[in-house]
């Protein structure tokens, strides 16, 4: 849906929509924003941004098998964009949370810094895995009684 | 997904019936 946020100033305030383009995945009954992103991106950036965003959305509604096809695609069909690396990242942490287990979203950051370096998401895997070798060295020298 | 609607309370009552995510694009066309 296509609004003018002149014409519905009220409704864009409430819904916190201040700059354009702000687009909005809402629930079915419109009254939470389970999404948003703001701003102009070329054509080949907005597709994948929208796969991404429909993925998120699809996870916060438990939905981890259509989420993960989402981001998935995201990674198959726009490998060049900025977007793949998200793709990847919340893949893995689907497969997190259906399983339980690590390995899949420890793959995904790896796959992240091998092959996205650079990108927002690579300097957020970095700084993570850059605190948890801190802190196992830490209990390391700990446990060593240093 | 529900595409292109202008007016906010139609596409809503199309949402809530076919149990959709309602995408809102805020534009500004100046």
């Amino acid at each position: 849906m296509r609004l003018d946020i002149a014409v519905e100033k009220d409704l864009a305030g409430k819904l916190g929509a201040f700059w354009t383009p702000t687009i909005l995945y809402m629930d079915p009954v419109g009254e939470r924003v389970l999404h948003r992103f703001t701003g102009y991106l070329p054509p080949e950036e907005f597709a994948p941004q929208v796969l991404v965003g429909t993925g998120l959305v699809r996870h916060q509604q438990g939905k981890l098998d259509a989420a993960r096809a989402c981001f998935q695609e995201t990674t198959r069909k726009f490998p060049g964009s900025f977007f793949a690396s998200e793709g990847i990242y919340w893949d893995g942490v689907a497969d997190y949370r259906q399983t339980g287990k690590p390995d899949g979203l420890q793959a995904a950051c790896r796959r992240i810094l091998d092959e996205y370096p650079g990108t927002i998401r690579a300097r957020k895997v970095e700084y993570v895995k850059r605190e948890q070798d801190a802190g196992a060295a830490g209990k390391r020298r700990k446990a060593a009684g240093g | 997904m529900i595409a292109f609607e202008t007016d906010y309370r139609t596409a809503l009552v199309k949402a809530r019936s076919e149990e959709k995510v309602l995408f809102v694009d805020f534009f500004n066309p100046k």
